[in-house]
């Protein structure tokens, strides 16, 4: 039928092919993705808070509240 | 046309099976459903029975040629045996089809049609919103929120500028 001849097609070791490849591809992604996540979020975050409460004064922050006029017990 | 091709999709298993086999009096018979079948399956790859189950008289002495030394037989002969035992090659039961493009279509039309019947709803059926969704409110709203400094470490008072006023560039 097919005067051409097709190259002979993988017999032996699709399972293995098959696992290398999406174990390797796993592993990268997963690993990939952990410290994407631990640099773009949970550092950061941490990096804000710490800035955040490096020079934090809760009186100078409740003074400029109160005199917003927000609270109810004192004015 | 999108409504023709997902007619003859839907329609197709739509038939009644009465009317099937009333139709096929002829030619399937009730008892074969109770016999081994012929399946083109990937994950299924050595049917049952063969395609073909009555030989023709070539057909036949194929089959007698088959019992001798395969090195005499043809090219065309080994295909000829391949398609008396195998309906469709691998490569033609795997083949693709353009189905995903009317199905694609059709979900897209009816979620269209949906957005219509939610302007219609929109229109006729729901009341006015509350006056906590006006502007002048939900301005009020902002800078009470500003001044409580809510969340004002990564949210919404940390993009306020306390200094000059103004939301942080």
């Amino acid at each position: 039928m097919a005067s051409e001849v097709l190259p002979k097609p993988q017999m032996r070791g699709l399972l293995a092919k098959c696992l290398r490849f999406h174990m390797v591809t796993a592993f990268v992604l997963s690993l990939g993705v952990a410290a994407l996540y631990k640099f773009g979020v949970a550092d950061k975050r941490k990096k804000a808070y710490a800035d955040f409460y490096r020079n934090y004064d809760a009186m100078k922050d409740f003074e400029e509240m109160r005199k917003a006029g927000i609270f109810q017990s004192v004015k | 046309m999108l409504a023709t091709r997902v007619f003859s999709l839907v329609g197709k298993r739509a038939i009644s099976t009465s009317v099937c086999a009333r139709a096929h009096e002829g030619v399937v018979k009730r008892e074969d459903f109770s016999l081994p079948a012929y399946v083109d399956r990937r994950d299924y790859p050595l049917p049952d029975v063969a395609h073909v189950k009555h030989l023709s008289a070539s057909q036949k002495a194929l089959k007698e040629k088959e019992k001798a030394s395969w090195s005499s037989l043809s090219m065309d002969e080994k295909v000829e045996l391949y398609r008396i035992k195998f309906k469709e090659t691998f490569a033609e039961m795997n083949r693709g089809s353009n189905e995903w493009k009317t199905v694609v279509g059709t979900a897209m039309f009816f979620i269209g049609f949906t957005a219509l019947v939610i302007m219609w709803q929109k229109l006729y059926v729901y009341g006015p919103l509350p006056q906590t969704f006006d502007k002048e409110w939900v301005a009020m709203q902002t800078k009470r929120m500003l001044d409580m400094k809510v969340n004002p470490i990564q949210g919404l008072a940390s993009k306020w500028d306390y200094e000059k006023n103004e939301w942080k560039k």
